[in-house]
């Protein structure tokens, strides 16, 4: 039973940015300008103006839009990521990609096509 | 205001019918109608009221049954028990309170 | 585990799992957690909300339905309907509600079930029998031994507030028994 919140603060919130943490599913779009960590499962749309990460065990069923993509989990969509793209060993990425910068490493799955002619 | 001005409804009392004043009123029994008060109205732990109560404001300890209207305050303390609509500018509920109805803070 | 939206997000769309999810962005969309919900100052959510406990600082309007505990800060506004066990409000909140508060499961669970008892007073015939008889037909009477789980709690509330509905199935069923056990 939770305890009257009066008089008290909750945990100081984590540094600026989201958190959608495992045991989370979100069906819609995410959008804004604080990085995103999705440890959990998005289907939808992601277009954000800061980085995000699609961490180790969560899924994403989601165009994303990123400054900086990390892929540690499973993401199946089409990525624009402005400044670069990462994917961990553990990372599988299925869809285009755009990005300037690419970083796939070894182990990783990825099936797609990969643009890096960004202006 | 003179404390003494202050009215009381003790707690083997029981008033059936239109109440109106406006000086504060405690209530340790029951009413039984309609309340029109200008001034602080206590609805004490144990006493019932069934009315449509007009204030300034309203205190409950107690239990009412009724739409309550309040120009200014409603606190609703842990053993209120409060069935009825509510219309206050500034409303307080304490964890335990009891209550069914509507709430309508809605003013410009 | 606890979720995070940023001040600088906005989420359209449904938000599901367990865990504590704070707000301080934006939420338009229904969202149904184990945990609770807390839309900070600042923060704002349009949409139904099924939780064990909702505290808002800021801004939320929809359906509420909680386990637990409905609690409005200094500063929040809340329109809507609600369905709650527990309500607090502290004052500078402006809320706009119709709010219906539901007994605790477990008051219903371990305090005399106030359905069974006049289960026994319509099934006249004294013998055990035709008073048991009646009772898998409403819910109430049974679950006071079970643990209450998820379903079983929603099924109590129901039944808890609405004795009238297991009186009634009483009734219908005494007539049956009472011929029963006069066979």
């Amino acid at each position: 039973m939770a305890t009257s919140t009066f008089g008290t603060k909750p945990a100081a919130a984590p540094s600026a940015g989201s958190t959608l943490g495992p045991g989370i599913t979100v069906e819609g779009e995410i959008s804004g300008t604080d990085p995103l960590v999705v440890q959990g499962t998005v289907k939808g749309q992601v277009r954000v103006q800061n980085a995000v990460t699609v961490d180790a065990g969560a899924v994403v069923e989601a165009d994303v839009e990123a400054t900086e993509l990390r892929v540690l989990g499973a993401l199946a969509g089409n990525c624009v990521a402005s400044e670069r793209l990462e994917v961990a060993a553990a990372g599988r990425l299925i869809g285009n990609v755009r990005a300037p910068r690419i970083a796939i490493a070894e182990g990783a799955a990825f099936k797609g096509q990969i643009d890096m002619d960004v202006p | 205001m003179n404390p003494s001005d202050a009215a009381t409804i003790g707690a083997n009392t029981t008033v059936v019918g239109a109440l109106r004043g406006d000086v504060p009123l405690t209530v340790h029994g029951r009413i039984e109608g309609s309340v029109q008060l200008q001034a602080l109205l206590t609805i004490e732990a144990g006493a019932t009221v069934e009315a449509d109560v007009e204030v300034a404001s309203l205190t409950v300890h107690g239990t009412l049954t009724g739409n309550v209207v309040a120009a200014d305050r409603v606190t609703l303390s842990r053993s209120a028990r409060v069935t009825g609509s509510l219309r206050a500018k500034r409303l307080q509920i304490e964890d335990g309170a009891r209550f069914q109805g509507k709430i309508d803070m809605d003013e410009a | 585990m606890r979720h995070h939206i940023s001040s600088q997000h906005t989420l359209e769309g449904t938000l599901r799992g367990s865990g504590d999810l704070v707000i301080a962005g934006t939420v338009r969309g229904d969202i149904v957690l184990e945990g609770s919900v807390h839309v900070l100052a600042g923060g704002s959510v349009e949409g139904d909300v099924q939780c064990a406990s909702l505290i808002v600082e800021g801004r939320w309007s929809g359906n509420a339905h909680l386990s637990d505990l409905f609690s409005a800060h200094e500063g929040a506004t809340a329109r809507g309907t609600l369905s709650t066990i527990r309500i607090e409000v502290m004052p500078g909140a402006k809320l706009q509600l119709d709010v219906d508060m539901r007994e605790p499961a477990a008051v219903a669970a371990t305090s005399p079930p106030r359905t069974s008892a006049p289960a026994a007073v319509a099934v006249s015939p004294p013998s055990a029998a035709p008073v048991s008889a009646p009772a898998p037909a409403s819910p109430a009477p049974t679950t006071a031994t079970a643990a209450p789980d998820e379903e079983e709690e929603a099924v109590e509330d129901e039944a808890a507030a609405d004795p009238g509905a297991a009186d009634e199935a009483a009734r219908d069923e005494g007539p049956k028994s009472s011929r029963k056990a006069r066979r």
